[in-house]
């Protein structure tokens, strides 16, 4: 089979531009730890709000300074809708569902999650700048879906 | 290589050129969204 | 051969029914999302809508369109009738019948769950039979097109099938593959479920099979759009073929790489690990080879028709093209969206980026690129070609048609732009009303949200020149005895001995291979962890 030596170069071309994509990602990987929220953990949707996981929602302070928030998604909130954490600290979010799948997504920030019913969602990140960031509901969950909303709060930690 | 069109030239320079340009800011783009949105937002891990 | 003529003519006219009530939904939802307070507008009609929308277009428009282009062209190419062409009938009824099933459970407002379906929202039963009818309706007509292939095979047992049935082959391979997904979905867990025959289901493990299927699908709208792109745009450029060769690689490389990628769906869920994300992600990137190879050659392709004009100079031939003939309009602005919506698609694939883009306004941003454009622009140029040959009667309203893929790629452009761009600022997708409260972050997405509605009103009409010339050519177009379809030759020639990319069975065994890797462990794993089901939701 004859190519010709044009089609041939950007071939190759073609093939290290995704080897490039594959290696970023890679090194991101290894070196730093990005990677998409991926734990692993079900629960009961029956009996979040009483499961010892979820039952306390809200902000906690851990001893080496980290934060850890738990909420619960429902039709059509987010049980707390509002959350205070420190800016500059590791804040690690847990979320599962009551109900239906909806999402997660800290406007302006990479903090992009499903929050799927049997399961239970977590993530770890740090917002270096102080503000109010809004919180959608990304993933359509019903007539409401357009109205699920939260607030995040960064302070400048004490 | 034979080509049977004799009017159509035997090299796709024009071709060449424009993927190799799509190429070209296929990559940058890619890089100006890695590198200016997503690493700035302050990536996540698990 | 009429009688094929007759069964690819009425696909193709259920699928540009589908498209036009489509094309209706979706000039509503553009208005909608810029907060323009029409009499209609209320959440319950946009969520209604948007499933009508998404339903028609993705999985009617395409499926029909795809059936009855496969007849067409697999009828012409092999020079004899469809085999079994009862099956044929049949499998246009099934799916007619699943059609009508889905559309009234989702018109009568039982059935709000958008084209993506997943549970804990549960749907009427109607909704998952219906559509589960039409995928058997493409089983029954994959098996009509293998079977007059087979027919054909046995009286040439060497040469290598025509490159637009090789494409037609490779689509439904793929397509096989796919939908054991979907039915598996379907007839184990959403059909009972919804029957009340069970009483919870895993909403993972659902997304798991919608996306082991959601992928592959992707392929079996672009492939004959490829198949269009490869066997006929040339001739109708007027040049040939760069190379017959690497475009029967191209979609022997779309068999194995379609199927093992679905987590690059799901790489914002719970329940999976990072590591059989990566491994689909690795897969994804592969992807954009057989496109990059087809960007090279179907241009050198055209390259080879200007220049066959007289153009000289590096770029001059680019205008000596026909741009005024409706279909090379068509694929040639087809695929200058499709340029930009493989580079979103490669953002999407980037693992850990991806949540950047995740559920945003991005994601329609670039799905209208892609089968909004690439496979539906290419797809009603194609009509503009096919039709007459099938009716025998010329195009009608032929200004309409020249001007109708411009019309469709400056509405594109504005609309693509304004989403990939709020997506990028966080907009949500699938929303009906993107104020949240005065946000702040969301008055910065006020201005782009009417440009996104401005180029969805040029879009509907755009898609309106192209019905009335649909319904102008049936009704009125002056007959005709040219209705031969041509194919596109290749430069060096018909090939004359098959290739390692005519083997089918190999590509289908390293397929299947791959598949197995990438589900096999994954999914056993999911199945052996104590997972709770969820019962179902309907809040619409």
């Amino acid at each position: 089979m004859h190519v010709h030596r044009y089609e041939r170069f950007w071939m190759w071309g073609a093939a290290a531009i995704i080897v490039l994509f594959i290696s970023t990602m890679g090194i991101g990987l290894v070196g730093q730890g990005l990677h998409p929220p991926s734990h692993v953990e079900t629960i009961d949707p029956r009996t979040v709000w009483t499961d010892a996981r979820f039952a306390e929602r809200g902000v906690v302070a851990n001893a080496d300074g980290s934060v850890t928030v738990t909420a619960i998604a429902l039709l059509f909130a987010y049980q707390p809708a509002e959350i205070r954490v420190p800016a500059g600290r590791r804040v690690t979010f847990r979320l599962t569902s009551a109900d239906v799948v909806h999402g997660f997504q800290i406007v302006g920030t990479n903090a992009n999650t499903m929050v799927v019913p049997g399961y239970v969602s977590q993530f770890t990140t740090v917002f270096s700048q102080p503000g109010e960031y809004l919180i959608v509901c990304n993933e359509y969950c019903g007539l409401g879906h357009h109205a699920m909303m939260g607030k995040l709060i960064v302070e400048v930690a004490p | 290589m034979k080509h049977n069109d004799p009017g159509a030239g035997d090299h796709p320079r024009g071709t060449l050129a424009l993927v190799t340009l799509y190429g070209v800011l296929f990559v940058l783009g890619w890089l100006a969204l890695y590198f200016f949105v997503y690493v700035p937002r302050g990536p996540v891990t698990s | 051969m009429k009688a094929a003529r007759r069964l690819a003519t009425a696909h193709i006219g259920v699928a540009v029914g589908a498209f036009g009530i489509a094309a209706g939904m979706a000039v509503m939802q553009a208005l909608s999302r810029a907060n323009l307070d029409l009499p209609w507008r209320t959440a319950k009609m946009y969520y209604l809508s948007v499933t009508a929308h998404g339903v028609l277009m993705a999985l009617v428009f395409t499926t029909f369109f795809i059936m009855g282009l496969g007849i067409a062209l697999t009828t012409s190419a092999l020079n004899r009738p469809l085999r079994l062409l009862g099956l044929g009938w049949t499998s246009f009824a099934v799916a007619v019948t699943g059609t009508a099933a889905a559309a009234w459970a989702i018109l009568w407002g039982h059935a709000t769950v958008l084209y993506t379906f997943y549970p804990p929202l549960q749907a009427h039963p109607a909704f998952y039979i219906g559509l589960t009818l039409v995928v058997i309706g493409s089983w029954l007509w994959s098996a009509a097109i293998i079977a007059t292939y087979r027919s054909w095979r046995r009286e040439h047992p060497d040469a290598p099938a025509p490159l637009a049935v090789h494409g037609m082959l490779a689509t439904i391979t793929v397509w096989l593959i796919a939908t054991v997904g979907i039915a598996a979905e379907m007839l184990l867990l959403l059909i009972p479920w919804s029957l009340g025959l069970t009483s919870t289901v895993d909403p993972l493990l659902a997304r798991m099979l919608f996306w082991y299927f959601g992928h592959p699908l992707v392929y079996f709208w672009l492939l004959p759009a490829y198949v269009v792109w490869y066997a006929v745009l040339p001739r109708a450029a007027g040049g040939k073929l760069f190379s017959d060769s690497l475009g029967r690689m191209v979609f022997a490389l779309f068999i194995v790489l379609s199927t093992p990628v679905g987590f690059h769906h799901q790489f914002m869920d719970p329940g999976i690990s990072a590591g059989w994300k990566a491994f689909h992600a690795f897969n994804t990137f592969w992807i954009l080879f057989p496109s990059f190879v087809t960007a090279f050659t179907i241009v050198a392709s055209l390259e080879v028709a200007g220049r066959s004009r007289g153009a000289t100079g590096l770029f001059n031939w680019i205008a000596k093209l026909p741009w005024d003939d409706p279909l090379v309009a068509s694929v040639l602005l087809s695929m200058l969206l499709f340029a930009v919506g493989g580079f979103g698609g490669a953002i999407n694939a980037s693992f850990g980026m991806n949540s950047m883009v995740h559920n945003t306004a991005w994601i329609q941003g670039h799905f209208h690129l892609t089968v909004g454009s690439a496979v539906a622009l290419t797809f009603m140029g194609t009509a503009y070609w096919l039709v007459p040959k099938l009716v025998g009667r010329e195009l009608e309203l032929t200004l309409l048609a020249k001007v109708q893929p411009y019309l469709w790629f400056l509405g594109m452009v504005l609309f693509s732009f304004a989403n990939h761009v709020t997506g990028l600022q966080g907009m949500p997708r699938r929303v009906f009303d993107p104020v949240y409260l005065g946000a702040v972050a969301a008055e910065q997405w006020r201005g782009l949200t009417a440009v996104s509605a401005l180029g969805g009103l040029l879009l509907f009409a755009s898609a309106a020149f192209f019905l009335l010339v649909m319904l102008g050519t049936v009704v009125a177009g002056r007959r005709t005895d040219a209705i031969t379809i041509e194919f596109a030759e290749p430069l060096e020639g018909p090939p004359t001995a098959r290739t390692v990319f005519d083997r089918f069975g190999m590509w289908i065994a390293v397929a299947l291979v791959l598949v197995v890797l990438a589900y096999a462990v994954p999914l056993a794993q999911h199945l052996q962890m104590e997972r709770f089901g969820s019962t179902g939701f309907k809040p619409f």
